[in-house]
Formats: structure tokens, sequence, C-alpha cells
């Protein structure tokens, strides 16, 4: 029952166009911005300095045109693929900050809010993770419906 | 199958727009370089004709104690503490405000008014090795804010010189 309704055409298409929405929103803030968003990234100290710059050029546009394969529909399998496997990457990315945070100065997880270079500045943290898993949610709800439409074909 | 071949598809177009896009783009920036090239230690005593081309230039600068000294001396402008509440609370420069960043939405508004009256502000944390800081000044800038010094021997090396600090949690004090 639930399946049924969360594979209903009419939630995958909500599911899509916000989706899509959030996406290009989010990517057009980092494409206006490269170098801070490098800046951001370089927070996280997850990547190496001689890659800051090409990540940071290079992820907004693999939002971007995610987006817009949301939007049209073209590539719909791999986009939602991308959009869960990365938002499951951000998600960790994001909490294994906030944990270095909470072990080097004690604040509270529940007080944290830091710019996580998600393209909406500063927000609070444990909403942006939940967010994140949403988004994967979402992602492998897209995946799954068209599964099903190639099942049936 | 198909689903790897839309993923190679989606990257490849992403990286073939987004590197034209960025050779084009008056913003864009080289993809092989490291972006943390700002580091100009013991930055001069601005004046206001100075003050408005290191907004248009260097608008976050890290500076060495004797120029954070000369900055809270002369009370340039407003002096943060990135540090925790804590932190803060166990000892500061005098006159310095409490800003936590990992916390900025509780912190920032009580002192968005007197941030945005500033000529100048000063960022300090713990060490040398404190980035926050640095991530303080960057989300100020962010926010609009100019010119802002990095006092990069943060709250340690003020200590080392003897210098006086206060104590206490008036967070939005100076």
């Amino acid at each position: 029952m639930i399946k049924r309704l969360l594979l209903h055409p009419v939630i995958v298409w909500g599911c899509r166009l916000i989706v899509a929405g959030v996406l290009i929103y989010a990517s057009v803030q980092k494409i206006w911005m490269p170098l801070e968003f490098a800046r951001l990234i370089k927070e996280y100290h997850l990547l190496p300095d001689q890659i800051l710059n090409l990540v940071a050029v290079l992820l907004p546009w693999v939002e971007i045109v995610c987006g817009f394969c949301f939007l049209s529909g073209l590539w719909l399998m791999g986009a939602a693929t991308l959009l869960s496997g990365l938002n499951m990457v951000f998600a960790f990315a994001i909490a294994y900050r906030a944990w270095m945070i909470i072990y080097t100065t004690g604040v509270d997880f529940f007080d944290l809010s830091f710019d996580c270079g998600c393209g909406f500045g500063v927000v609070y943290i444990p909403t942006k993770i939940l967010e994140n898993l949403i988004l994967v949610s979402i992602g492998l709800i897209i995946l799954s419906s068209r599964w099903k439409i190639h099942a049936k074909n | 199958m198909q689903t790897i071949k839309q993923i190679i598809s989606i990257l490849v177009v992403s990286f073939i727009v987004g590197l034209i896009f960025n050779v084009f783009s008056p913003r864009g920036i080289g993809v092989v370089k490291n972006p943390w090239s700002t580091n100009t230690i013991g930055a001069p005593a601005y004046q206001s004709e100075q003050s408005v081309q290191w907004k248009q230039e260097e608008p976050i600068l890290f500076v060495d104690f004797d120029r954070a000294c000369q900055f809270v001396d002369d009370k340039e402008g407003v002096v943060l503490d990135a540090r925790t509440p804590e932190d803060f609370a166990e000892g500061h420069i005098p006159g310095a405000c409490l800003l936590f960043f990992y916390n900025m939405n509780e912190y920032y508004p009580k002192l968005e008014d007197r941030l945005q009256e500033s000529p100048a502000i000063l960022t300090y944390c713990s060490d040398i090795d404190c980035e926050d800081s640095e991530f303080l000044a960057n989300e100020l800038f962010n926010l609009g804010y100019a010119p802002i010094l990095v006092y990069k021997g943060g709250f340690e090396d003020w200590e080392n010189h003897q210098m006086p600090e206060e104590k206490g949690r008036k967070e939005t004090q100076g």
C-alpha cells in the first residue's frame, strides 16, 4: 500500500520537481561563487588542496545537469542514482565535520550550525543532515519508479 | 548497464560544460591552483584610502601580533572571538565580542548592528593551528563585511605576549 502510494506517478512527479528545484537553486549559488565554494569544501579537510578548485568547478554542474534531467526525464535513472549517491556522501561529510567540531569544541550537536557549502548559507546542521537523507530517499523513490516501468515493459 | 551509461553521460556533459563555463566566467578560477593564497602577515595600519583599496583587493588579511595589538589599542573596529562560549568566559582580548563560529545563528543577530557600523573587523580564535577565525572571516565577507583582519596567532599568542585579558560571559560587550 505504502509502496504503491510512494510510486504513484503524481508523487514521483512531485519528487522530481522538488529535487530539480533544490538542485538547480543550490548549484547556481555555487557556480556563481566557485572560489567561495572551494573554501567551504576545504573546511571539511576531506580532499587534498590540489583538487579543491576542480571539485568546486565541476560538482555544481553535475548537480545542475541532474536537476535538468529530473525536469526533462532524460537520463532519469542515472540522475536518480547520482542524487542518492551524492547526498549520501554529503550527509556523511557533514556528519563527520559536525563530529569533529563537537569533539574539539564540546558544542552540543543540537546547537550546531555552519555553512556546509550546500548553497543555502549558514544552516542548522541536524536538519541539514535529515534533508540530505530525505533527498537520498527521494532519489531511491524515483529510481524504483523507473525500475517498475522497465519491469512492465 | 543503462544506468551506468547515463551516469557517465551526465558526468561527461557536466565536466565539459563546467570547464568551458569556468574559462569564460568572470569569476572563473584556476582548476589546479590552491585557492588559499591570501596571506599578508603584518599588514600595515590602514588609512581611509587604504581601507577602500583593501575592500576591493584584499578583503581578508592575516595579521600578526603587532597589527592586532594596534587594532585593539586604536579601537579600529569590532574584535570578534570565534571560540566557544566556555573559552571566551575563561579569558579573551579586552573589548572582544563572542561570535562562536559554529553557532552563528544564535550569536550573529546580537552583533549585526554593531558589525554594520564598524569600519573594520578583527577575528581570532585559540592559536595558530585554529582555523575558525579564518572561517568566520570568510563567512562575514560573504555577508558583505570588509575589510576583515584575521589575527592568526590567536588568543594563545596574545597571552604569550603578556597582554591584558578580560574574563566573563558578557558576550556582546566591547
